[in-house]
C-alpha cells in the first residue's frame, strides 16, 4: 500500500484544481520512453513548448533544450516534484489542464501524453474529446500538437491477460476514463480529431503504449513488419499470432497498432526523426529500416507447424541455419525475413551467431509452440527438451556445447501460479496437462505390456530351462543305467 | 457475516441517524458491517491511523474518496453520502427566519492533534468581518476548557458545544447531529478558519458561507494530513470571507455526496440492516 506521507514540491510548482496526492504515472511508464518516438516528438519542438502529462525525463530534458522555453501540467504532486525540478526554468502548475491560469497559453508547440493520463482523480469525469480541448485551448494559431492516442483496440488491450473492464488496480480507480464515445478508435478518427493531423502508428507494444518500442512511417507499412515482434512479447496472454497473421494478410494491420501518435502543424512535419536506423530498447536493440522484405520465418514456421509440412519445416530451418550462423544478426525466427532473395536476419548483434545461439533461438521457438499450445507435428510423448533436440536436428544443427535441456524455456503453466492466468490460458494450461496426462497413461499402458511381455518370456525361459535341467538328468540317469 | 461494529460508527450519533432514518430503533442502532467515513477529509476518507481491515466495507461519502482510496491500494469502498444529510432529509425545515452567524474555529482532537494560536487575533477577524450576532461552536475538547470558553464569551458571543464524539461506544452524544443541523438552521452563515466538515454542513442546509481568519498551529497533524495548500488550490472557491454561495454549494454537495444518498431500504440492506427492525 502506498505510505500517506507529507507532499513538497520545488517553488515553480503551482498546485491547481485536481492535483492529485499520492500518485504518479512517472513510475507507471511514460510517453516517449523510446527513442526512436522521443525522436519523433523532439523533432516537432519549437518556440514556448508545453508539456501535457507524463513524458519521459529524457524526452523532457530533449525538449527543454530544442524549445525556447518550456512550462508542464501533470495531475500527479510526486510527478510535478519531478517536473520541477528537471525545468528549473519553466513553469509546472499540477492538478488540470482545464483549471491553467490564463498565461498558460499561447503556446508554439504542445506534447500531450495519452489524454487519460491527464485527467486528474479529483475531478469529475469529462469526455476525451473534452479534454482535447481543454488542451488544445493552451495552443497558438499556428502552434504544434503531438498527441499521444492510445488505441482501444490495439493488439496489446486485445491480447491483455485482464480486460480493462475487469481491471482493478490501483491504477483503475476509472476504467471508463478512455470508453467514451468522443475517443478516436481509428486512425482517421484520431487524424480528425486534430483537424487532419499526420498519424503514426506505434507498434504493437507491452503493456501499454506508453512503451511502445517501434514507430512505423505514416500509415500502411505497419502489416509488412508487425510479426516480427512475435517472438519479443510475453507468452502469457492469448496468443497474438493469428490476429498478426490474419491482419497483416488484409493489409489491415495499423488497426492492431497499440497507439497513434498525432503530428498536427501548420505544413507537414519533416520526418527527420526517422532516419536509416530505427533504435528500439528492450530485447531488441537496433532496428534497420533497409533491413529487407519478405515474411517473418516465424510466421512460416507456424504455418508449417500448423500444417503438418514437415519438409517446408525442415527446408525452412535448414535455410535459416545458413542465413544466420556465424553473422552479425539476431537469430530468432521472428527476426529473420524470408524473401525472394533467401533469408536476412533484420537484427544487428554485437557479435556473431553461435551454435550455441542458434540452439537458443530455437529455444525461443519452442517456447512459443508449447507455450501458446500450437499444433505442431512432433509426438505428444515429446516432452520440450525432446522437442528441441528434433527441431535442431531438423536444423542439422550439431550438438551445443551444454546439455540441450538446459536451453529449454519452461512454458507459462509451469512457471506461473493458476491465479496468474486468464481463461484462454487456464484452457491452454488444462489442454497441456491432458496432453501430458495421455502421454503418462500412454506410456504407463506401454511399459506395463512390455512387463508382462517381460514376465511372460521370463516364465517361458525359466520353464524351458526347468523342462531342458529335468531332461538333463532324466537322460544322465539313462546314461548312467546303460552304461551300468 | 460480520458482527462487529466499528466504534467510529457510532461518533456524532451517525449509526443512530442511520438507524431512524432506516425505520430501526435509533437509541440501539445494529451493528453496521463496515466502517462509515466519520468526517469530511481530503486523503482517503478516514482518519490517520484509522485503517479498516480488509473485508470491511468502506462507507464513503463520496465517490471522490473511494478514488482517492484506490489508488493507495484500499478497495472495498461504498459511497452512501453522509449521515447529516440523511437527517436533514429526515428532520423538516421549520425555521421561520435565519440570523447571525455560526462560527466553528477549527479543533484538535482528544486523541492526537492540538489547535494553538492567537484565539484573541481571531476574536477580533470574526467582529471585523460579521455583522450579526456570533454563536461561536467550540468542540468539546476546547469547550471543556474553562479558559477557552470563556474568553469567546467575554467577546460577546453566545458558546456552544454539540456535545461529545464519543469513544468505544461510550460518551457518545446521540443526537450530536440533531445539535448540529438544528443551530446550522437557524443561522444565516456558517464560518470557519479551517475548511472543515462544518462548513460542508452548513452550506448544504442552505447557510451563506466564509472561510477566514488565522487558521493556527495545527500541533501533532500527521504527515499527509495536512492539506492547507492543496486545499487552496483545490477549492479557490472556499476561502474568503464570503463565498459565493452556489459555487460553494456545489463543492459542499459533491463532497458530501449529495447524489449518492440511498432510499432506506437499500440502505438497510448495504449496512446489513435486512434481518433488523
Amino acid at each position: 500500500m502506498v505510505e500517506i506521507r507529507t507532499l513538497t514540491h520545488p517553488d515553480n510548482v503551482t498546485l491547481v484544481r485536481g492535483a492529485t496526492q499520492h500518485w504518479s504515472d512517472l513510475e507507471r511508464g511514460a510517453l516517449g520512453a523510446a527513442s526512436v518516438v522521443a525522436g519523433l516528438i523532439s523533432a516537432q519542438v519549437h518556440g514556448r513548448c508545453l508539456v501535457v502529462g507524463p513524458v519521459d525525463l529524457a524526452l523532457l530534458a530533449d525538449v527543454s533544450a530544442r524549445a525556447e522555453s518550456v512550462d508542464a501540467v501533470v495531475r500527479s504532486i510526486p510527478d510535478s516534484a519531478t517536473y520541477g525540478e528537471r525545468l528549473p526554468e519553466g513553469r509546472v502548475w499540477c492538478g488540470d489542464v482545464a483549471d491553467l491560469p490564463a498565461e498558460a497559453s499561447g503556446y508554439d508547440t504542445i506534447v500531450c501524453a495519452d489524454l487519460a493520463s491527464v485527467l486528474p482523480l479529483e475531478s469529475e469525469a469529462r469526455p476525451w474529446g473534452a479534454i482535447l480541448t481543454d488542451v488544445t485551448d493552451r495552443l497558438s494559431p499556428t502552434g504544434t500538437v503531438v498527441l499521444a492516442v492510445e488505441n482501444d483496440l490495439g493488439l496489446h488491450r486485445l491480447t491483455a491477460t485482464h480486460n480493462p473492464r475487469l481491471a482493478n488496480s490501483d491504477a483503475d480507480w476509472n476504467v471508463l476514463a478512455t470508453w467514451d464515445a468522443s475517443r478516436p478508435r481509428t486512425a482517421d478518427a484520431a487524424a480528425a480529431s486534430l483537424g487532419g493531423a499526420t498519424v503514426w502508428a506505434l507498434g504493437p507494444s507491452f503493456p501499454d503504449v506508453r512503451s511502445a518500442r517501434r514507430l512505423d512511417t505514416p500509415r500502411g507499412t505497419l502489416a509488412d513488419v508487425v510479426a516480427w515482434h512475435t517472438a519479443a512479447w510475453p507468452l502469457r496472454g492469448p496468443d497474438p499470432s493469428w490476429l498478426l497473421r490474419s491482419f497483416g494478410t488484409a493489409g489491415q494491420a495499423d488497426a492492431l497498432a497499440s497507439g497513434w501518435l498525432l503530428v498536427l502543424r501548420p505544413t507537414e512535419p519533416t520526418h527527420t526523426a526517422l532516419a536509416a536506423t530505427l533504435v528500439e530498447q528492450g530485447p531488441v536493440t537496433e532496428w534497420r529500416e533497409d533491413g529487407g522484405s519478405g515474411t517473418p520465418l516465424l510466421a512460416l514456421l507456424a504455418d508449417g507447424c500448423a500444417s503438418h509440412d514437415l519438409p517446408t519445416l525442415r527446408g525452412l530451418l535448414r535455410a535459416w541455419r545458413e542465413a544466420v550462423e556465424g553473422r552479425p544478426v539476431d537469430p530468432s525466427p521472428s527476426l529473420v525475413l524470408s524473401g525472394p532473395d533467401g533469408m536476412t536476419g533484420v537484427v544487428e548483434a554485437s557479435g556473431s551467431a553461435t551454435l550455441d545461439d542458434l540452439w537458443a533461438a530455437l529455444a525461443t521457438f519452442v517456447a512459443i509452440v508449447r507455450g501458446r499450445h500450437w499444433r505442431h507435428p512432433w509426438p505428444s510423448t515429446m516432452d520440450d527438451a525432446d522437442l528441441l533436440r528434433a527441431i535442431g536436428a531438423m536444423a542439422g544443427l550439431p550438438e551445443p556445447s551444454r546439455p540441450v535441456r538446459e536451453f529449454v524455456i519452461a512454458a507459462p503453466s509451469a512457471r506461473d501460479p493458476f491465479d496468474a492466468l486468464d481463461e484462454q490460458q487456464l484452457v491452454a494450461a488444462i489442454d497441456r496437462n491432458n496432453e501430458t496426462i495421455r502421454t503418462l497413461r500412454s506410456r504407463l499402458a506401454w511399459t506395463e505390456l512390455q512387463y508382462v511381455s517381460h514376465k511372460v518370456g521370463d516364465k517361458a525361459v525359466r520353464t524351458a530351462r526347468r523342462v531342458a535341467g529335468k531332461g538333463k538328468r532324466v537322460a544322465k540317469g539313462v546314461l548312467r543305467r546303460l552304461r551300468g | 457475516m460480520l458482527t462487529a461494529m466499528d466504534s467510529s460508527n457510532h461518533w456524532y450519533g451517525h449509526a443512530h441517524v442511520l438507524a431512524d432514518y432506516c425505520g430501526l430503533d435509533a437509541a440501539n442502532p445494529p451493528p453496521i458491517q463496515g466502517i462509515v467515513q466519520h468526517g469530511w477529509t481530503f486523503v482517503h476518507g478516514y482518519g490517520y491511523g484509522h485503517q479498516p481491515p480488509v473485508g470491511y466495507t468502506r462507507f464513503a461519502w463520496s465517490d471522490v474518496c473511494r478514488r482517492r482510496g484506490q489508488i493507495i491500494g484500499w478497495r472495498d469502498y461504498f459511497v452512501i453520502g453522509a449521515p447529516f444529510l440523511y437527517l436533514d432529509r429526515l428532520l423538516p425545515d421549520d425555521t421561520a427566519e435565519r440570523s447571525g452567524t455560526i462560527w466553528y474555529p477549527f479543533h484538535g482532537t482528544v486523541d492526537y492533534e492540538q489547535v494553538e494560536g492567537d484565539h484573541q487575533r481571531l476574536i477580533d477577524e470574526i467582529k471585523e468581518t460579521e455583522d450579526g450576532p456570533v454563536t461561536m461552536c467550540l468542540y468539546y475538547v476546547e469547550y471543556e476548557q474553562p479558559q477557552i470558553r470563556r474568553f469567546y464569551e467575554d467577546a460577546g458571543f453566545r458558546v456552544i458545544c454539540h456535545g461529545h464524539r464519543g469513544t468505544k461506544w461510550a460518551g457518545t452524544t446521540s443526537n450530536f447531529l440533531h445539535s448540529q443541523l438544528s443551530e446550522l438552521r437557524r443561522h444565516k452563515r456558517v464560518a470557519s478558519n479551517r475548511l472543515s466538515t462544518a462548513i460542508l454542513y452548513g452550506l448544504a442546509t442552505g447557510c451563506e458561507a466564509g472561510v477566514y481568519g488565522d487558521p493556527m498551529d495545527f500541533v501533532g497533524g500527521k504527515p499527509g494530513f495536512l492539506g492547507e495548500e492543496l486545499l487552496h488550490a483545490w477549492y479557490p472557491d472556499m476561502y474568503g470571507a464570503r463565498l459565493d454561495t452556489g459555487r460553494a454549494r456545489a463543492v459542499a454537495d459533491a463532497e458530501l455526496g449529495a447524489d449518492h444518498l440511498l432510499d432506506p431500504d437499500e440502505l438497510r440492506v448495504v449496512l446489513g440492516w435486512e434481518n433488523h427492525g
